[in-house]
């Protein structure tokens, strides 16, 4: 195998991580998102913009408050998402790292 | 102890060396109504690993958690001032017993919380080893 195609068979791999990876946060975001009318849920979005560039989005009025979860003297937040989706982005970003880190050897 | 190490640890920190504002501890309450500022501390532990140098998984543990610092001011200007001055005091430290606290980050703009505070979020990646 050239260098050339060593390369591309590479970033293939690479893109196929990341797209397994931006799946299953997409699902893991949907599933975490707490229900009330179901609005919020169903307002997720995700686009391709590039082979390693993703844009996932909730464009809910209330999503800022609903994403930061349960904190102490602040109405918002949810007992079905008292964490927010940080810790959530965080451990999938930890992941993808490790995996990533794995490709190269 | 790990996770409970990393939470005692900050919360440690902040009392030591926070002279800003009052501090409002995970799982206690405090009187913000004569306040102008204030910050709330929360530590959700993400992921717990387990590493070796010897090249085997065995014996040591890594502890990966996530520090939420919630800013709370009169107005968006001080809001992210306060935002600032969280970052200042805790990005890319080393404390006590090796706690590791990353660059932190904040999680979007000032929001109005409907109880005379403007809200910001700043979050910091914690890692300890066992």
């Amino acid at each position: 195998m050239s260098l050339s195609s060593e390369f591309q068979d590479l970033l293939s791999k690479q893109e196929q991580i990341i797209n397994r990876y931006v799946v299953n946060l997409h699902t893991e975001l949907i599933r975490s998102t707490p229900v009330d009318t179901g609005t919020l849920k169903s307002a997720w979005e995700l686009k391709k913009v590039s082979a390693t560039h993703w844009v996932m989005s909730n464009n809910m009025e209330y999503a800022d408050i609903i994403f930061r979860g349960i904190r102490a003297g602040v109405k918002g937040g949810s007992k079905q998402l008292p964490d927010g989706v940080y810790p959530i982005l965080q451990r999938f970003n930890l992941e993808l790292q490790e995996e990533l880190q794995k490709l190269k050897g | 102890m790990g996770i409970a190490l990393a939470k005692q640890t900050i919360e440690q920190y902040f009392i030591d060396s926070w002279v800003l504002t009052p501090i409002q501890f995970d799982g206690t309450e405090i009187d913000v109504s004569t306040n102008d500022d204030w910050i709330s501390l929360k530590y959700v532990p993400v992921k717990n690993s387990n590493y070796g140098m010897d090249g085997t998984l065995r014996g040591r543990t890594k502890y990966n958690g996530q520090l939420q610092v919630f800013c709370y001011a009169k107005n968006v200007p001080l809001t992210y001032t306060l935002a600032d001055s969280v970052l200042e005091f805790l990005s890319s430290r080393v404390l006590a017993s090796d706690i590791n606290v990353d660059i932190g980050q904040a999680q979007g703009n000032a929001i109005d919380t409907d109880n005379n505070f403007y809200e910001m979020l700043v979050t910091f990646e914690v890692n300890n080893y066992e």
